[in-house]
This record gives structure tokens, sequence and C-alpha cells, in this order.
């Protein structure tokens, strides 16, 4: 019998993943809890380095594969390599991060295994011989919580940032190796090459930033933040349908897909603030938000908020700055 | 070739959520149903991919009779067919599994959805469809080139923070469509008065042999609560004149810095 939390750890071949360090929190809580065990998987290149970060994590167990062939790995491969873990080790709960490699696998796996997945949640809790989770739902302004239970092992993938009160276990985890089967036949998908983002690029660098949202409503109104984020010696970025229109070019995004950055300062004029925006500026010392829809997500992590319309508060800093030159 | 697209209308502004049918689906109303915004990306390509591979387009969605209007568009914009699958269900396992029932017995080469829906934003419904038909897929792709003699696709898909790889998928096989891959056309009010008098085809569960044994070995989740959500840190609100908010920031980023 395996732990019955299984945590499926990313990295990037040598660092641990942030979204892997929330989902181990959370195992360590249910855990503790539940006086339960705790397993994470690591695969690909470098998880044998990353294994050692985790043993004092409070996980019990670390199922482990390394090895050149690693660097060849596909989603298929992982994705059937985990399915064959949770097959054999029959946990009750399997935990992805919902980042792209997370939602790459654990809707498949979930199928393999004839189990259910609730994917996106922001906490879990047992209940009811199930578990219980909360989501975000229509485009994160109402929240749902939901049961979740199965005959087998079910599957949750957590947001980053949703991290549940650490709790500290002394304990050291067992670091076990398994193998894995990396010949695919015949591969449906091959790799054909990859580019990474440029790197320290003008955004990432920015203390102040002034960010831009659909809101803004047309391309000829840009002019007026990039004029705002000139004066206050920072950048303009963009959340991803602008990028999207066209009105600025893709490094200027801000999200998951494209950059994290870490201001000093971020200002956000018209964003709604989807999870895939967030994701990429929560860590900005101050955030202050102006949106039209006092519902809107980003009023959520900002620390001040203006309900009001962007160019009149736009117009009237810009002014302000101009003044104090 | 043969198209299948998997698209989905979502309230433009929904109010008064209420869970039915015992924690399975949440209704909501809403002025308008509109397209799924990466959805209609995934339409908008396969529009694309008609032209140049002379595809047949085939737009299918899972829904009550109100989300029909999407379908129409659909066909005003240039798609061969469209079906509807007369269910109403949240649970994206459950989708996922409707869909499959739907398209495997069809003749396609290539299934495309979107990224995410913002109603559900579960993004599970491509990848676990793909796994139910065994054919391989990929998720978050912003670039769709066809290799004819080869039978399969050159595509780029996002793997967040800014990384991109190209990849070869061989067909059949399934694409999660992200938003912004191409631009969106217009579609002409004439065509769409035209479309509105097509008959969209209704497919009724059964008829897509879903028992009701399979239905209940399928309903893992039951919603048990739907609720605002309330920021966890108080931020905190500015008021006054637009000057007088100004002010505020100003001398707050003055600070940050």
């Amino acid at each position: 019998m395996g732990p019955e939390v299984l945590v499926i750890g990313e990295h990037n071949g040598g660092e641990i993943e942030p979204i892997t360090l929330d989902l181990v929190s959370w195992g360590c809580q249910l855990a503790a809890e539940n006086k339960w065990q705790l397993g994470i998987v690591l695969l690909g290149l470098g998880a044998q380095q990353c294994s050692s970060k985790l043993t004092n994590s409070g996980a019990d167990v670390i199922f482990v594969s390394d090895g050149p062939e690693g660097q060849q790995y596909s989603t298929a491969i992982y994705r059937d390599t985990i399915a064959s873990i949770v097959k054999e080790k029959q946990p009750r709960l399997v935990l992805f991060g919902h980042s792209y490699f997370g939602i790459e696998i654990a809707g498949s796996i979930a199928v393999i295994l004839q189990s259910s997945l609730l994917s996106n949640c922001l906490s879990i809790h047992t209940s009811d011989n199930g578990f219980a989770v909360v989501r975000p739902i229509f485009g994160g302004g109402l929240l749902m919580r939901a049961h979740l239970q199965s005959h087998g092992p079910v599957m949750v993938s957590m947001q980053r940032g949703a991290s549940a009160s650490r709790i500290f276990l002394t304990k050291l985890a067992d670091v076990v190796p398994i193998d894995v089967d990396t010949t695919i036949p015949s591969p449906k998908l091959k790799l054909v090459h990859e580019t990474l983002p440029s790197l320290g690029s003008e955004i990432t660098n920015a203390k102040v930033l002034v960010a831009v949202g659909r809101g803004i409503g047309q391309e000829s109104k840009l002019s007026i933040f990039r004029e705002l984020a000139e004066q206050l010696e920072g950048s303009i970025a963009a959340s991803r349908p602008v990028v999207d229109l066209g009105w600025l070019p893709s490094d200027r995004q801000v999200g998951l897909s494209g950059q994290t950055v870490k201001p000093n300062v971020y200002l956000a004029f018209g964003i709604s603030g989807a999870a895939q925006h967030i994701a990429g500026m929560r860590e900005a010392a101050l955030i202050i938000a102006v949106n039209k829809d006092p519902d809107a997500p980003i009023f959520g992590i900002a620390h001040y908020g203006v309900i009001s319309d962007l160019f009149d508060v736009a117009t009237a800093l810009l002014k302000i700055t101009k003044a104090q030159k | 070739v043969n198209i299948i697209v998997c698209v989905k209308a979502v309230p433009s502004r929904p109010k008064n959520p209420v869970i039915m049918n015992e924690g399975q689906c949440i209704r909501v109303e809403s002025p308008q149903w509109l397209f799924n915004e990466s959805d209609e990306y995934a339409l908008e390509q396969a529009l694309l991919l008609k032209k140049s591979l002379r595809a047949s387009v085939t737009v299918i969605t899972a829904g009550p009779v109100h989300v029909q209007d999407i379908l129409y568009a659909s066909i005003a914009r240039g798609a061969d067919s469209a079906v509807r699958i007369d269910v109403d269900e949240f649970d994206p396992n459950l989708l996922a599994h409707i869909l499959f029932l739907a398209i495997k017995k069809q003749t396609y080469d290539l299934v495309l959805t979107g990224v995410e829906s913002s109603d559900g934003m579960s993004s599970q419904v491509g990848i676990s469809l793909a796994t139910k038909l065994g054919v391989p897929y990929a998720y978050a792709i912003t670039k769709v080139e066809a290799i004819l003699e080869q039978k399969s696709l050159r595509i780029e898909r996002e793997l967040g923070g800014g990384r991109h790889q190209t990849l070869e998928i061989e067909l059949p096989a399934l694409l999660a469509i992200q938003s912004g891959i191409t631009r969106l056309s217009y579609t002409p009010a004439a065509k769409l008065f035209q479309a509105r008098r097509t008959g969209i085809p209704c497919l009724k569960p059964e008829a897509l042999g879903l028992s009701n044994e399979e239905l209940k070995m399928h309903r893992n989740i039951k919603i048990i609560e739907v609720f605002q959500r309330t920021t966890a840190n108080k931020v905190q609100l500015l008021t006054g004149n637009s000057a007088e908010v100004a002010k505020v920031i100003f001398d707050q980023i003055k600070g940050a810095l």
C-alpha cells in the first residue's frame, strides 16, 4: 500500500517549480489531519537532484526517475508513467499543479484510470469519505464548493499560489527509484524545436509597470498609458487580450503564458484579473487596480482599488506626475 | 479532411446562480450567451484550414437550447454543419464523455477545442476527450500548419513563461487552441440571418447510447455551494474625484520606490 496522497512534482531540471511546493503544503496538511502518508513523484532529467531538496518537506516517500533519457520525455511518457504509479500505489488523492504540464496530463490520467478530475482548485479538505474543494467559475467572480468521491483514486489540480497553512512535519522522506519505460513504438507527437523566452526583458526589469487590459477599449487609447509609464520611469505591460489583439507585442505580456514580473509598483488599468494574469504579477510589492467593474477579480489581489473610468484616473495621475517633475 | 470543432456558449454577465439537478449543474441568468473566447478562435482556425485543405467543418456543442445562437453564428461564418447535444451538465469529466460518444461515430481527421471555457474554467475537456478518442493531443496551440503529404500538422504550443515548442502531430489528432491564434473574421448580418433558417440537429443523450448506469458511474462530483469571491486581502478602495484619487495613487507610488 502506498501513500494516501500523491503529489505530482514539477521541476525545470534542477529547480523545483513553486507550484509543487504549494502542492506539498496541501499534501502535508491533509496527511497531518488524517494520519496519512504523503508521496511525491519526480520524473525527468534532474529529478534526482530535486528530490534531495524535498526530503525534508514533510513527505514520507519520493518516487524518482532520472537518467539521460529523461531529456526526451514526452507528455505521453510522463502521463503513462504517472498513471501506472497511481494504479500501483492506489492513493486516495493525486494532486497536480494547474500548470501547462498539469493540464496536459491530469485530464488524460483521469480518463485512463476511469476516475474524475477537479481542476483549477484553490483549496482542498477531506469531507464525507471524499474531498471538498473550492474553485473559481464564471471568470473568477464566483466560486463553487464541490464534493469529489470515487471508488479509486481521485484527481485534483491546484492553482499556483493556493497554499495551505504550512504544517511542518519533521521526517525524512525515503527516496525510491522507479523504472520508466521511455520507449514509445511510434510517437505521434514529435518535438521539432523549442524557443526560450528572451531573458531580462524590459518588463521583468522595470520597477514600475503600467499594465493595460481589454478595458482600455481601443488601441488608440494606449498613448496615455505609454506616456504615464514614461513619466513614472517604468514600462508599459499588458494582459493577454491586448497582445492577442495585436495592440502590444508579446514581450509585453504579463501572465502564465507571458512573463512573470515582480515590480515595486503594478498599476493595472482595465485588467479584469483572470487567474492566468494574476499568476504573473501577484508578487508585485504594490498593486493598484483601476477598473469600471466592481466585481473584477483584480480587486481580490490589489492593495488599492479605484472603481472608476480608467481615462479620468490616468489623465489626473499623468497631470500630477508631470507637475511634480 | 474532416474537422470537428467543439464549442461552448458562455454567459456574458452571469447573475443569480442556482445549483440544479442535485448538484450537477449551475443555472445562471445572462443577457446574452456568447462564444467562449478560445472556442471562437478554434472555429476560426478550422475555417482557415477549410480554405487551405478544402476541409469540411462540423461544429458541436453540448448544452440546452439557449446556447444554440453560437451554432448559427458558426454556420454564418462558414462551418458546413452544426450539432447540439441536448444536455445540461457542468462536470467536465462528463462533458468530455458526452462529446466522445457523439464524435466517435463520425469520421474525423482533426478535433479542435478551446483551451478553457470561461464558465467552468477547468481546461480539461479537450485533453480528456482526446484520451477517450485515443488520439494524440496538444494544449495551448498558437500556430497550425498543414503538412499534407505526411498527414500531419506542424504546430506551435505555449509552455508558459514565454516558452514555445514547435511540434509535429500525426492525424487524427486533437488540438486545444489558444486565444489569439489568428484574427477573428467578421460575420455579415445577412449571412447570420440566412444561417438562422438552417435546421440544427439536436441529439438526445439516449441517442448517443448514454445509459443511466453509465451516467451514474461518471457522477463523482457534486456541486454543494456557489458563492461570491470575497477578497481575502482587504483592498482599500479609493473614492473621491479623479484628482484626489490620483494624488493618493501618486503618493503610494512614491512611497513604494
